[in-house]
């Protein structure tokens, strides 16, 4: 269970969060929408250990342990996952290099075994086919040159491949044509199960017409303002959210 | 290249002149020594010298100590196998059988020819060698095995001339290594003449002391369709300079400048580089890589020369450097002088820190953030060994670039 109470945060001296609590249980897929500046990725990238994200009152804690105390390195061996917004390029690194390198840093400060060469070879070939990622594409340099939907797989092949404890997906949606989305759709789904958890945060409902939610909060004004079944979402869309930005 | 007159002397260059004097020299090395004494030492009121202030750098006379031979460490290059030449405090030894078409001499008395005639450190390292070391390659052959001129210098000050010659459609490698122990003022010039069409890779590993300085000028010129390849790594010193000045006298002539700077500490580096193209159809290829970090300082002067007449000369030129701390200096200076109108020259510079977005990104993988950081820098510098077909040699400058690189500070 990942469980944020209260939680306040400013950026630049700015409170962005204010007094945001919800519990997400394991096994569950939450939706988090929400207007532009409501604080979505205020909250992603707090939940990663961004520093510039300063958490000035609150607690997170994931499955008991205070996540706010641990470094980013650290929040990852523990299993949580980020898909980032506007994931990174890594001139002169190559895709697979890279991959195996976070997976064994991970593994490492687990206490687990490195994985082997070969081992590895063999599950992110399998991992980037579910992906629709070719094989040459895991020669070059991490995403250098590729599309904004491309690059979105690189984060679907790395969740696939790490199987986190906790996903969260910053606006993983974004950019995307319908055959990306269903791929999104059809990893997230896949990877469903009683022992991991997932925070979807969108803008729109459409990708959650391919990732059925257990639960969908509505985030205004830096807090949670409404909470509600997966029903809430089309609602959403047909109302829109000044209500929320009125109320906040 | 603009002088100045030598007013005040440092306890250096009275130092060195006192030296000079106590020699008996020849009418050659006498001419150099005079043009020495004129200028003194290269200080920052000579433009090529404004961010590598040797004088600064070397006010104290160095007093010499005795070598003791018998604890030089085995070269990192010896898995290679090379043939090997070690020259020690500025005097050259070297054994077994030479490679087939290669002669080895050392000759007292070699006169200074062409651009070095008014280079300050060439008239220091013509005065005061005790010989020249010729490597000569035989016309047509095709020598595999690398040649490793390995410098070692102890306390003191030392001089040491090394001319290599290629004769027409000669190939061959020469790996230059610079280092030392203690304080020190190790000063090398390297005369290199390629004929037509042959080619020489040159790879230069500088590698000094904290408190050693290390100058070492090159002064190459090609033939028609000649070729020079060089790459260097610099991991600085007290102060270090390495200097390559090309004249491309023939047509077709191909030459590349690549390479990396990696420092820590308060040390120094400077690559400094001239080509001059004077016929038609020359490429050159420049790019160089600096990582700095603590308060070390790099510095880049890259200079292509297009003469009237040198028309289809292709020039590219880039220098990116990554600052790793808030103290580390990077100072680049390309530049362009052409004389002719139907080229493609271009250069390009850029200094930057890691980007912080990218570094939070692989931290959120699983890197901690010194394995974060060190694989950024070693991405950024990687491909400036990429042109070093030899994968041994390869295999030394990206292990010893790693080992910078793990040497956290």
């Amino acid at each position: 269970m990942l469980k944020i109470e209260n939680l306040h945060v400013a950026v630049d001296g700015n409170e962005i969060l204010r007094g945001l609590t919800l519990d997400l249980p394991t096994g569950e897929v939450h939706a988090l929408m929400g207007p532009n500046g409501s604080g979505k990725s205020t909250l992603s990238h707090t939940l990663a250990g961004r520093e510039a994200y300063e958490v000035t009152r609150g607690a997170v804690t994931l499955d008991g342990e205070d996540l706010l105390a641990l470094d980013p390195n650290e929040r990852a061996a523990r299993g949580l996952f980020l898909s980032f917004q506007h994931p990174m390029e890594i001139p002169g690194v190559a895709t697979m290099n890279f991959i195996r390198t976070a997976l064994n840093a991970q593994r490492r400060a687990r206490g687990e075994e490195e994985m082997s060469a070969a081992d590895f070879l063999k599950l992110i070939r399998t991992k980037a086919r579910l992906v629709g990622i070719a094989d040459d594409k895991l020669k070059r340099p991490f995403n250098v040159g590729f599309s904004g939907g491309e690059k979105k797989r690189m984060e679907m092949l790395q969740l696939a491949v790490f199987e986190p404890r906790f996903v969260i997906m910053d606006e993983t949606d974004s950019g995307l044509d319908i055959d990306a989305l269903k791929m999104v759709g059809d990893v997230v789904n896949s990877l469903r199960r009683p022992d991991r958890g997932f925070l979807i945060i969108t803008h729109y409902q459409r990708l959650l017409e391919y990732i059925r939610p257990d639960k969908v909060h509505v985030l205004a004004g830096g807090r949670i303002v409404k909470s509600g079944g997966a029903d809430l979402a089309a609602a959403l869309e047909k109302s829109g959210y000044e209500q929320f930005i009125e109320a906040a | 290249m603009s002088t100045t007159l030598l007013i005040n002397p440092t306890a250096m260059e009275a130092g060195l002149i006192a030296a000079g004097k106590s020699r008996r020299l020849s009418a050659a090395c006498a001419a150099a020594f005079e043009a020495f004494s004129r200028t003194g030492l290269p200080s920052k009121r000579m433009e090529a010298w404004k961010w590598t202030d040797l004088r600064a750098f070397l006010r104290e006379n160095l007093t010499p100590v005795e070598p003791d031979n018998d604890v030089i460490a085995p070269s990192i290059f010896g898995g290679v196998k090379p043939f090997e030449i070690t020259i020690m405090n500025g005097r050259a030894e070297w054994e077994g059988a030479l490679p087939a078409g290669v002669s080895i001499a050392a000759k007292p008395d070699a006169r200074l020819e062409g651009l070095a005639a008014d280079l300050p450190l060439a008239n220091l390292a013509g005065a005061m060698s005790e010989a020249r070391l010729e490597i000569t390659i035989a016309p047509e052959a095709r020598v595999d095995q690398p040649i490793l001129v390995r410098r070692i210098a102890g306390p003191g000050v030392h001089n040491q001339r090394l001319a290599v010659t290629l004769g027409r459609r000669a190939a061959a490698t020469i790996i230059e290594s610079f280092d030392g122990v203690g304080a020190y003022f190790s000063n090398s010039l390297s005369e290199i003449s390629i004929a037509d069409g042959a080619a020489l890779t040159r790879l230069v590993l500088q590698d000094g002391a904290d408190s050693g300085v290390e100058t070492s000028l090159a002064v190459a010129t090609l033939g028609a369709g000649a070729e020079f390849h060089q790459t260097a790594l610099l991991l600085g010193a007290k102060a270090a300079r390495l200097e390559t000045r090309l004249s491309c006298n023939g047509a077709g002539a191909k030459t590349s400048l690549r390479g990396a700077t990696a420092l820590s500490g308060a040390r120094h580096a400077d690559l400094t580089s001239e080509a001059r193209h004077a016929a038609p159809g020359c490429t050159t290829r420049q790019s160089h890589k600096s990582a700095v970090r603590d308060r070390a300082r790099a510095v880049f002067q890259g200079k292509f020369l297009v003469a009237r007449g040198a028309q289809k000369t292709d020039a590219q030129m880039s220098a990116n450097a990554l600052l790793l701390s808030d103290a580390a200096e990077v100072n680049h200076k390309p530049e362009l002088e052409i004389y002719a109108d139907d080229v493609q020259c271009a250069h390009g510079s850029t200094a930057g820190a890691l980007d912080a977005d990218v570094v939070f990104y692989l931290r959120q993988r699983g890197l901690d953030e010194h394995s974060a950081r060190a694989l950024l820098v070693e991405a950024f510098l990687n491909d400036a060994f990429e042109e070093i077909a030899h994968p041994g040699i390869h295999n030394v400058f990206h292990r010893r670039m790693l080992h910078w690189l793990g040497s956290a500070t």
